[in-house]
């Protein structure tokens, strides 16, 4: 109680002592008269400056609309014969919309489900065996199990050698690759069209004969462990693999497929056998698209039914998952981070001529509701050229090549990510302009024209992110290890059409706060001097694999 | 006839013919304009090919046919910046450009509703970016190019390496003595009066070809092609003589040092131009050397003595002679010069025995399903009709192009190979460089800015 007296009082006599210095004192009435005066005339004074500052902005963008007009007369008198043509921008007619293929299903008697997309004189076919085995079912210190497992499968199988395997899908003219993401472990097989039967008996080995060969598997670890090494000095993976590590920790998605040199190195050929033997046709699907018909698909790949029940499939969620991995679907779970994660990352690389900025924090499932909102809100923030953050980082201020967003949505809450390369000079400028743009994406509803074209931009990338078939079949893999349903991607351009400014705002104040993102720079801490003006906390200093240092 | 359909009914689907099916149609001004439709996607693409790359820059201008490129998106008279993409990308589609040595290529993707948007603002950026050509939009793509050059060669590992077979396989003076993206000193050097003077004898209708692929009508494509760029005026064109066929008369050793963890060895050869006698058969090579892990040199490097990570071979297929490169990154604790032995000795083995029938077949097959591959974007099509007709003069000569691939044989193989590989090179190694001591020195803050 006192002390708030006291601290009036204090302020009073600070006050009086101030204009003492420079006015004689005065009685009280005069005192009030006089400050009535001087508000007002302050009041005037500050009318009469915006006024001026009015016109003044007012004949400046007068001036320039003038000179604009005047340079466009010059430019127009400059015209030459028939370039009238271009005085009239076209229209563009309303267009029916396009509509992304749902799978036909049919599951085989072990249970397994074959889903088909058939397209007539499609010049490429795709084979895929996708089982939901991905990094995020990596045990606990041994993150890069399921990518380096799938890479075993590569490495021999029925009888034949890694080399023998390659030469026969070569032969064929194929590719095939099996690749681990964090939800799934995929192989994939696709060719020119009539060889389906061989396709389907080469994918047939690679996913239920692996070998698992020891003299394969040292030398397959040991590869894996140069190329993670090779990767430390690529500031873009690194400043990756300190953003994941920072926000999921030891959950299952604080770790890239790839895992780093420890724990890779932890990995021995039991674990990959048995992580292996973990595959159940309850969690698995093969997915084919091209021109082949159902039953071509069906015959082709009918020793799968041979797939029996996994040893130790996981049918709860698995171990070492976060609170937040998956079980609170849309519900905003990952809202305010998690208490004690970094606000603040910095991995050194001395001497670079650019710094790598991430910005970014764990965001909803596949599964959420306001997945295509977000989507839409994302276009407009970094997934187009004329996006917010390409527009300030590179065409405004040319700090960088490219700034970009997006959300890497799977089964569980995977990151928003804002990224981007900038010189080192002007590193502390860049960052500033990335947070204030995000922050403003998610504070600020978007105008109407930015939503049109969130929403235009978006069912074209549907066409053309199908295109290929290897795309349209992983893209289906996508939505099977996400667990959203099959149709899912058709129902986006319908849920565009009735997607509003206010719901787009709403679903990324639930999903993002901008406050609480975390902050990676992966370049040249001579930096750090540039960030003052920005108040970060202190930085955590973590290795280019993710390890705190 | 029922019974001959049966048949075909039960035998496997064959592979469809590869093959593009464009027409086309050459305007007065000499611009080629090739469409062909494709119901299957509500969608379409435009591919605009110059004729102009960096073999064609002035001395001390290096990188400048790529940053005009840049200056192509910086708005021209009745599609001002920053239109170009904002109405594009309003309206759904999409753009991009790249540089090479021989060619500036642009396009653009989205739905078929925007095909008269497509040629509205290519038209008018062929027409009159000039007249709305300033120092500020140079100055602004200069610091944007300068920055992809950092981004795409000086901060990513070994990135300096590949500017070397740039510039180091073709002699002074040759127009593939220099890298594509330039240097930032020529890149500072450029000035408005050299973007107006490229602009004005390179961006002309005759030295331009344009495809369309999508879901359009020809006859409307080409009635659109007529109303928006008949009007351009042609020009005369500088000749260009192509320089004599080279090899380098003595090998070339280089050592860098860069920001890696492991060492690099790098060779390069000058190789036969594109489309060519021997340009297919150098494809075929650098398949059966090192793609996939079937190849010999992933099998011998990388499997066998793993004494590398990765190792590639490719070339860089140019109109007045190619570049045949072969590099591997050196696993943990070896050597570049283990490296090199090994490529040598299997270079050696290649040089006296020659390819099996089996590599060759094997070969074939993949690179017919490179072919179907690039069949099934919109944009790539586009792309290959234009290609095509500027190689050609025939838009659908893709059998024709496939045909070089299919006649090869184990022969013509190792003549090729003979006469690139047993050539002398330029041999580059990379080293990892001293790291810089942990103690930082202060980056000050400098504007990037522009405006």
């Amino acid at each position: 109680m006192n002390a708030r007296w006291m601290a009036a009082a204090l302020a009073f006599s600070m006050a009086c002592a101030t204009t003492e210095q420079k006015k004689p004192e005065l009685n009280p009435l005069e005192q009030e008269q006089l400050e009535e005066k001087q508000k007002a005339e302050a009041f005037a004074a500050e009318a009469k400056k915006k006024a001026e500052a009015q016109a003044k902005e007012r004949e400046e963008a007068a001036a320039a609309a003038a000179k604009a007009a005047a340079e466009k007369a010059a430019m127009l008198k400059a015209m030459i014969a028939g370039e009238d043509v271009l005085l009239t921008r076209p229209t563009i007619a309303p267009l029916s919309g396009f509509e992304a293929p749902v799978p036909a299903e049919v599951k085989l008697k072990n249970g397994l489900r074959v889903l088909v997309i058939e397209r007539a004189g499609a010049p490429i076919e795709s084979l895929v065996f996708v089982t939901k085995l991905g990094s995020t079912r990596d045990p606990a210190g041994k993150g890069g199990l399921s990518s380096i497992t799938a890479a075993m499968l590569e490495a021999g199988s029925a009888k034949k050698s890694q080399t023998q395997i390659a030469q026969l899908a070569d032969s064929m003219g194929a590719t095939l690759r099996a690749l681990a993401t964090t939800d799934g472990l995929e192989a994939l097989v696709s060719a020119q069209p009539g060889k389906l039967n061989e396709m389907g008996a080469l994918l047939a080995d690679v996913a239920m004969k692996p070998n698992f060969d020891p003299g394969e598997w040292k030398k397959a670890k040991a590869q894996r462990l140069a190329q993670l090494t090779d990767e430390m000095a690529e500031p873009r993976v690194a400043a990756v693999n300190a953003a994941m590590a920072a926000l999921y920790g030891d959950a299952p998605l604080g770790h890239t497929p790839q895992g780093t040199p420890k724990t890779v190195g932890a990995i021995e050929l039991a674990d990959v056998k048995s992580f292996w033997a973990q595959v159940d046709p309850s969690e698995a699907v093969i997915i084919a698209v091209g021109s082949a018909t159902q039953a071509q698909v069906l015959k082709a790949v009918a020793r799968f039914e041979g797939i029996a029940k996994g040893k130790g499939a996981a049918t709860a969620a698995p171990a070492g998952a976060g609170k937040d991995a998956g079980d609170k679907a849309g519900q905003g779970a990952s809202q305010a981070p998690a208490d004690g994660r970094p606000r603040f990352v910095f991995v050194d690389f001395p001497g670079r001529p650019q710094s790598v900025l991430w910005v970014g924090q764990p965001s909803v499932p596949s599964s959420s509701p306001d997945q295509v909102a977000l989507r839409a809100m994302n276009v407009v923030l970094g997934g187009s050229f004329t996006s917010r953050l390409n527009q300030n980082l590179r065409e405004k201020n040319g700090y960088s090549y490219g700034a970009f967003s997006n959300f890497a949505f799977g089964k569980g809450p995977g990151a928003f990510q804002a990224a981007s390369s900038v010189k080192t000079q002007v590193t502390g400028a860049a960052l500033g302009e990335m947070l204030k743009e995000i922050a403003h994406a998610v504070n600020d509803p978007l105008s109407n024209d930015e939503l049109d074209k969130g929403k235009a931009m978006l069912a074209y990338g549907l066409v053309e992110q199908l295109e290929r078939a290897d795309q349209t079949a992983l893209a289906f893999a996508g939505l099977f290890t996400a667990e959203v349903p099959m149709d899912t991607l058709r129902k986006i351009v319908p849920q565009l059409k009735t997607l509003t400014v206010a719901e787009v705002n709403a679903a990324a104040k639930r999903s993002l706060a901008p406050d609480a993102m975390t902050i990676v720079i992966a370049g040249d801490p001579g930096v750090m001097g540039q960030l003052d003006a920005l108040k970060l906390p202190a930085p955590q200093k973590r290795d280019a694999t993710g390890a705190k240092q | 006839m029922l019974a001959s359909l049966l048949l075909i009914a039960a035998a496997a689907a064959p592979a469809p013919a590869l093959s593009l099916h464009g027409e086309k149609i050459t305007l007065d001004n000499g611009l080629v304009v090739i469409a062909a439709q494709d119901k299957s996607v509500p969608g379409v693409s435009m591919d605009l090919w110059y004729r102009v790359g960096s073999r064609d820059e002035e001395p001390g201008r290096t990188g400048f046919a790529h940053l005009f490129e840049h200056l192509m998106f910086m708005g021209a008279v009745h599609v001002p910046y920053p239109q170009f993409d904002t109405i594009m990308e309003a309206a759904g589609g999409n753009n991009n450009a790249s540089t090479n040595c021989d060619r500036t290529n642009y396009w653009e993707v989205g739905p078929s509703n925007l095909l008269e948007t497509f040629f509205w603002m290519e038209s008018d950026r062929m027409a009159t970016l000039d007249r709305a050509m300033t120092d500020d939009k140079l100055k602004a793509q200069r610091l944007i190019v300068q920055n992809e050059r950092r981004q795409s060669y000086e901060n990513r590992p070994y990135g300096m390496a590949d500017l070397a077979f740039e510039e180091q396989v073709y002699p002074k003076g040759h127009p593939y003595s220099w890298s594509t993206i330039g240097s930032h000193a020529d890149l500072e050097a450029a000035t408005l009066p050299d973007v107006l003077k490229f602009f004005r004898t390179w961006y002309v209708p005759n030295n331009a070809v344009l495809a369309v692929v999508g879901d359009v009508d020809p006859q409307a494509v080409f009635a659109m092609a007529k109303k928006y760029f008949a009007f351009i005026p042609k020009k005369e064109l500088p000749k260009k003589e192509a320089p004599a066929p080279y090899k380098m008369p003595e090998d070339k050793k280089l050592t860098l040092t860069d920001k890696v963890e492991n060492e690099k060895a790098l060779y390069a050869w000058p190789s036969p131009a594109a489309f060519k006698p021997g340009d297919a058969e150098a494809d075929i090579l650098q398949s059966i050397l090192a793609r996939g892990k079937a190849s010999r040199l992933y099998e011998r490097l990388v499997h066998h003595d793993q004494i590398a990570t990765e190792v590639r071979a490719f070339q860089l297929n140019q109109e007045y002679g190619s570049v045949f490169v072969i590099d591997a990154v050196a696993a943990p604790g070896h050597h570049a010069q283990e490296l090199r032995h090994a490529i040598d000795d299997e270079v050696k083995k290649l040089l006296a025995k020659g390819v099996t029938r089996a590599e060759l077949d094997s070969t074939k097959s993949r690179l017919q399903s490179d072919f179907a591959r690039r069949l099934e974007p919109l944009q790539s099509r586009a792309e290959l009709l234009a290609q095509y007709e500027v190689v050609y003069g025939d838009p659908n000569s893709l059998e024709k192009d496939l045909a070089r691939y299919t006649s090869a044989t184990p022969a013509s193989v190792l003549a090729t190979a003979k006469s690139i590989l047993g050539s002398p090179k330029l041999s580059v190694e990379v080293l990892p460089e001293v790291k810089p001591e942990a103690k930082p020195t202060e980056v000050k803050p400098q504007s990037g800015g522009v405006k």
